[in-house]
């Protein structure tokens, strides 16, 4: 009995526990000024709401393919969404006249990382061990990924 | 066998001739590389070579771009990536997995959404006296074919194709919307055509496919001009949006001016000839607050001059407003526009409000809904006198079957002019 609470405890602790390496840093071109994005305006971006970044530079999402846990994650932690849900929306902006482009899809982390860095109205997001200086990580609320009460996290 | 062992041979020798001047050529290399002051020169020649085959992909991703319609060409004087990899980047619309239904013809993307339906033909196309056909009448819905194609930085062309039928059972193509859109920034929006009228927010968010309608049929507040709707759902001319920048308040801005309705035709909707100089005004101004995503409360006004046969000519005013919320699991809709006719050089004023209050909550992939219309048009009215009150509850289900399909069953009844029908209805409604 001692040993199923034990185990029971144990569980509680280590199942909902979000590790800061599952945070997912927002990423962009080192030529984009914007030095800290709300979780709002996040969520604009992804959802195509926002077209443009101050100065008039035109937004290009970068996402994983659809089913890879980076980008279950972004959906659910920024958007709240799942995949079907988002993709209705996406189908649904656009008959309703709004953004046409679609997000990009990149075949891997380092796929992400190559294309915010060469395109210079880019966003995307890579867990922070696959940060290098050729692109600019960008806090969220305030918050660098890795520090307490992130909230751009990859899907388990 | 001679022979075959002589080719087997000349193979071998060949072979190792290649195989001995490529070890050759290798310690050379190395050779090379280890001697002091030579060794950038091969490191040079192969970065260079890696350039010039950065730039080859380069121009044949903006070629692809240029053909698929994409709008992520890279620039030639963009700095080189750091890290050289395949190409990495694709349109998600040219991934199969993510939007199979999209069809692209060159740089055009078409959509088309449909509907069937078993039960009495419903509320948005009853006729003037109430609702006619049989109650177990199955019925082909809309045949919307739609294209929202970018076809240039600042440009895109907005279309959408009605094949539609109604209590004649008819079927008539009309172009529903028909836009082309300049977008200068998140701030100024310009578009020419056909479009929605910004009264409200139901037919601007759901236009006529019934695929993204929660409940089986539009409100009668926003049914079609042909189909005895009393509001100027659609109209030709030109509209322009934007944002305003109001940090989290999220105001945005609509102002149009078009040909308006025509009170003398058979086809109310302007499609080609304005039947006087006087152009329809509508102007609106909604907020949807960056705190609470899918909130949005917003007012229009709409005024117009209308010339009848019948009766003398009127102002009309459309004042509307709405507030509404469509979340995850939370849809709530509520809307009222009151449109009044003013006789021109009298004091005569007639007065008719129509509105719905609309209520559902996600289920996972089914939805319950509740809804109730209202519509009462005033009885002196020389225009809608005729259509009197219209009003009643409608409750129903939706389930998303898979991404392009849903299902739904609805009971409702509808008050017209003081007799009560119900109805049972059941709707498939898919994208493709």
């Amino acid at each position: 009995m001692t040993k199923l609470l034990c185990i029971l405890w144990a569980c509680a602790l280590l199942g909902p526990v979000a590790s800061a390496a599952d945070d997912l840093a927002v990423v962009v071109n080192k030529s984009n000024a914007v030095e800290n994005l709300t979780k709002a305006e996040l969520r604009k971006i992804i959802l195509g709401d926002q077209a443009a970044w101050t100065g008039g530079k035109k937004v290009t999402v970068v996402l994983r393919a659809a089913g890879q846990p980076d980008r279950a994650g972004v959906l659910k932690s920024v958007c709240g969404m799942g995949e079907d849900e988002f993709a209705q929306h996406q189908m649904q902006a656009s008959f309703n006249g709004g953004n046409t482009s679609a997000p990009k899809v990149a075949a891997s982390d380092e796929a992400v990382r190559t294309a915010v860095a060469s395109t210079p109205g880019a966003i995307g997001f890579l867990r922070t061990a696959d940060l290098d200086d050729s692109v600019r990580a960008v806090p969220v609320d305030g918050l660098a990924a890795g520090q307490d009460g992130y909230k751009v996290k990859s899907a388990k | 066998m001679l022979i075959e062992i002589g080719v087997i041979s000349r193979y071998a020798v060949a072979s190792l001739v290649a195989a001995t001047v490529g070890c050759a050529l290798a310690l050379a290399q190395t050779a090379d590389a280890d001697a002091p002051g030579d060794k950038d020169v091969p490191v040079k020649a192969l970065l260079k070579r890696i350039e010039e085959l950065e730039a080859s992909q380069r121009l044949m991703q903006q070629k692809i771009d240029q053909l698929t319609g994409a709008s992520t060409s890279q620039s030639p004087v963009q700095p080189r990536p750091p890290v050289t990899a395949a190409p990495v980047v694709e349109q998600a619309a040219d991934s199969a997995s993510d939007e199979e239904h999209v069809t692209t013809l060159g740089p055009l993307k078409l959509q088309a959404f449909g509907d069937f339906e078993f039960g009495r033909p419903w509320f948005e196309q009853s006729l003037p006296g109430g609702l006619a056909g049989t109650t177990n009448s199955f019925t082909v819905g809309d045949f919307d074919l739609f294209t929202n194609t970018r076809i240039s930085d600042h440009l895109n062309v907005l279309g959408e194709l009605l094949v539609t039928s109604d209590f004649t059972n008819e079927t008539s193509i009309e172009i529903d919307r028909m836009l082309l859109t300049y977008t200068a920034n998140d701030y100024f929006q310009i578009s020419f055509g056909k479009y929605n009228t910004a009264i409200g927010y139901y037919t601007n968010a759901f236009h006529r496919a019934h695929f993204f309608q929660t409940a089986i049929s539009r409100p009668i507040m926003f049914a079609d001009e042909d189909d005895g709707g009393i509001l100027p759902v659609h109209n030709i001319g030109i509209t322009a949006t934007g944002k305003i920048p109001s940090g989290a308040l999220g105001l945005h801005w609509v102002a149009e001016v078009a040909n308006g309705r025509s009170e003398t035709a058979a086809e109310p909707i302007q499609n080609f000839t304005d039947e006087n100089n006087r152009k329809a005004l509508n102007f609106a101004l909604y907020s949807r607050p960056a705190w609470l995503p899918g909130f949005q409360v917003g007012a229009s006004f709409y005024v117009d001059k209308i010339y009848p046969f019948t009766a003398p000519a009127m102002r009309e005013t459309i004042p509307s407003a709405h507030i509404v919320y469509v979340g995850g699991k939370l849809e709530w809709l509520n809307e009222m526009a009151v449109l009044t006719h003013s006789v021109l050089d009298s004091s005569r004023v007639y007065h008719t409000v129509t509105s719905y209050s609309q209520v559902s909550w996600g289920f996972g992939r089914t939805r319950p809904y509740f809804r109730y219309d209202y519509q009462n048009a005033a009885a002196s009215d020389p225009i809608l006198g005729s259509l009197g009150r219209d009003n009643g509850p409608s409750a129903g289900v939706e389930r998303r079957l898979s991404r392009f399909l849903v299902i739904k069953g609805q009971y409702g009844w509808l008050t017209v002019a003081r007799q009560t029908t119900g109805a049972l209805d059941g709707q498939l409604a898919f994208a493709f």
